[in-house]
């Protein structure tokens, strides 16, 4: 592949995502809104079909569990969506002045992983096409073919509707410097970078807008006045959940000392096996990249039994989770990191202060910004640990995963795409959704700040006049 | 849906109504027979046009591309088109006004 078919690919997507971009801002909130709940039926009706086309292709993962995400990213998207007013004028304030208009942003780059790869994809189209923003579909390379058939059946879906032509695109054939270059393209308006941290960090060096995501490493506080079998039915629920490739799973409990015992054997009745030190140190290479510092991308998604079946290590057959008991969170701690499996570390504290600090190191450990978890039914306590951790969402007596994401178990919006805020280097700490796609205009008529004009402006001119002063005479009279 | 004049060697193509796919399918073999034919210059009259979809685009930029340089314009364009035209990044290819 020569770098000019390269380049001429590129142009092409651009040319046509262009074209599709002014069409689209032609379309009214009705013609819209018909194209969208095309998308959204097409997608929900072939959830299974592209679910297990997922799991087929990407090895990973639990079919059952990604016909849950497809729900998501379709039926609950759309269901969280479908009303905002996303074309023309979306507020009006008599009283201020301000009318807002929506308008579309352009051509969207959505890049999509291979752990959530179908769900991803008709969720990001789904967010495009209601704010009028064509979408250009860079599938993961391991999930290929299931990314590009839900974006066929999205864009099939859409032309019924009459929708722009090439509204939706998507790259055939995995390539970086395709990618790279259509993220730098002076005419792609936004990327929508869902993935690894080397990829998001290209994405915003790319010059173009863009909304990444972050690692999560997600701490989970079992506060002493817990629902203990409740919180470990729903630990357990949330990091079995697709086999844990939510980034939002949980990576570590944190207990204190008076109930760990009761925790742990709650855990074991439940299908939890918890290792031995030698055991955890056969497992740790398994699992961990101990000279990349990252979790192994082969056990990714499998279950606890294949994991423990690797490293010859015997657990009971109905073993659904493997925990391991550390001190340490660090970079010499393996199991103190992400691992988007059914692997997770157990550690045990003195206090509830203590519980707060473990959270926080972990939290920290290439985590910040994404999700913690707390089970308590002690409103300070709770308020204690949401104000210290540093976390886009801080999810209370709920599965981490599916509380993360939004929309099933609680109000948050359903989204693919969870933003991890400063600390992750991304703009936001929402769970992106619909109203992150558009450029609001503001049309402001003359209303008078009357405070600021009945002070005489030679006032502000004198610099002998003090700040008390002139706070006096602008607030005089009202 | 379209009304084909001629004007001192120029091909008036005046559109009404909504030209979305399916009106644009309509019309496409029209316009292609007056290209066949060589015109000095043609004009595409959007008067009375208040939607324009990619297919009609696409039916200005073949018109654009077969005519020879600087002899075909789209005109008297409402402003929604013509920002669609900008948008749509035709402004170098095809004039319009």
């Amino acid at each position: 592949m020569g770098t000019e078919s390269v380049v001429d690919r590129v142009n092409i997507f651009m040319q046509n995502a262009r074209l599709a971009s002014a069409v689209f801002a032609e379309l009214d909130q009705e013609h819209t809104d018909r194209i969208v709940r095309a998308v959204y039926r097409a997608g929900f009706a072939n959830r299974v079909k592209l679910a297990k086309m997922a799991c087929e292709e990407t090895g990973l993962g639990v079919w059952e569990h990604k016909v849950i995400k497809n729900v998501v990213a379709t039926q609950l998207v759309y269901e969280d969506i479908k009303n905002l007013k996303t074309v023309g004028i979306v507020s009006e304030n008599e009283l201020e002045g301000i009318v807002e208009i929506a308008q579309p942003l352009g051509p969207i780059l959505a890049i999509t992983p291979m752990t959530n790869p179908t769900s991803t994809v008709m969720f990001k189209i789904l967010l495009a096409l209601k704010t009028r923003n064509p979408i250009i579909i860079s599938p993961h390379r391991r999930a290929l073919q299931c990314s590009i058939e839900a974006a066929r059946i999205c864009y099939d879906a859409a032309m019924t509707e009459d929708a722009p032509e090439h509204c939706i695109q998507w790259i055939t054939e995995s390539s970086r410097e395709q990618t790279h270059d259509l993220m730098s393209h002076p005419s792609m308006a936004l990327i929508l970078a869902t993935g690894g941290g080397s990829l998001v960090n290209a994405a915003y060096s790319s010059g173009t807008p863009a909304i990444g995501v972050g690692a999560g490493n997600v701490p989970v506080c079992v506060e002493q006045s817990a629902d203990i079998p409740f919180a470990v039915s729903q630990i357990i629920y949330s990091k079995t959940f697709d086999n844990g490739t939510i980034c939002a799973s949980e990576q570590a409990v944190v207990v204190e000392r008076s109930i760990a015992q009761t925790l742990k054997d709650e855990f074991v009745r439940q299908g939890t096996y918890i290792v031995t030190d030698e055991e955890c140190r056969i497992l740790e290479p398994i699992v961990f990249d101990l000279e990349r510092h990252l979790m192994n991308a082969d056990i990714v998604g499998q279950t606890a039994l294949t994991i423990a079946e690797k490293g010859g290590v015997k657990v009971p057959a109905n073993t659904v989770l493997l925990m391991a008991e550390r001190d340490a969170v660090g970079k010499h701690e393996p199991l103190s990191s992400e691992i988007l499996a059914p692997v997770i570390a157990l550690y045990v504290v003195d206090d509830f202060r203590c519980a707060i600090n473990k959270c926080i190191d972990l939290n920290y450990h290439g985590g910040i910004g994404h999700t913690a978890s707390i089970y308590s039914n002690d409103e300070d306590r709770i308020k204690q640990f949401a104000d210290q951790m540093n976390a886009g969402r801080i999810v209370v007596n709920t599965p981490s995963s599916q509380g993360a994401v939004g929309g099933i178990f609680n109000t948050l919006h359903p989204s693919m795409t969870l933003g991890c805020g400063s600390g992750g280097k991304n703009i936001t700490t929402d769970n992106v959704t619909a109203s992150h796609l558009l450029n609001i205009q503001r049309v402001a008529r003359r209303r008078l700040n009357n405070k600021f004009l009945q002070v005489d402006i030679n006032k502000y001119l004198d610099e002998s006049n003090s700040v008390e002063y002139l706070e006096k005479e602008y607030h005089k009279n009202s | 849906m379209l009304t084909i004049s001629e004007k001192n060697g120029c091909i008036v193509c005046l559109f009404t109504g909504r030209m979305d796919t399916l009106a644009s399918r309509e019309v496409m073999e029209d316009i292609r027979a007056e290209l066949v034919n060589g015109p000095e210059k043609m004009i595409f009259d959007l008067q009375d046009v208040n939607y324009i979809s990619s297919a009609f685009l696409r039916i200005c930029i073949e018109a654009a591309q077969t005519m020879p340089v600087d002899s075909f314009s789209v005109v008297n364009t409402d402003p929604m088109i013509k920002k669609t035209f900008k948008v749509a990044g035709l402004e170098e290819m095809i004039h319009v006004e």
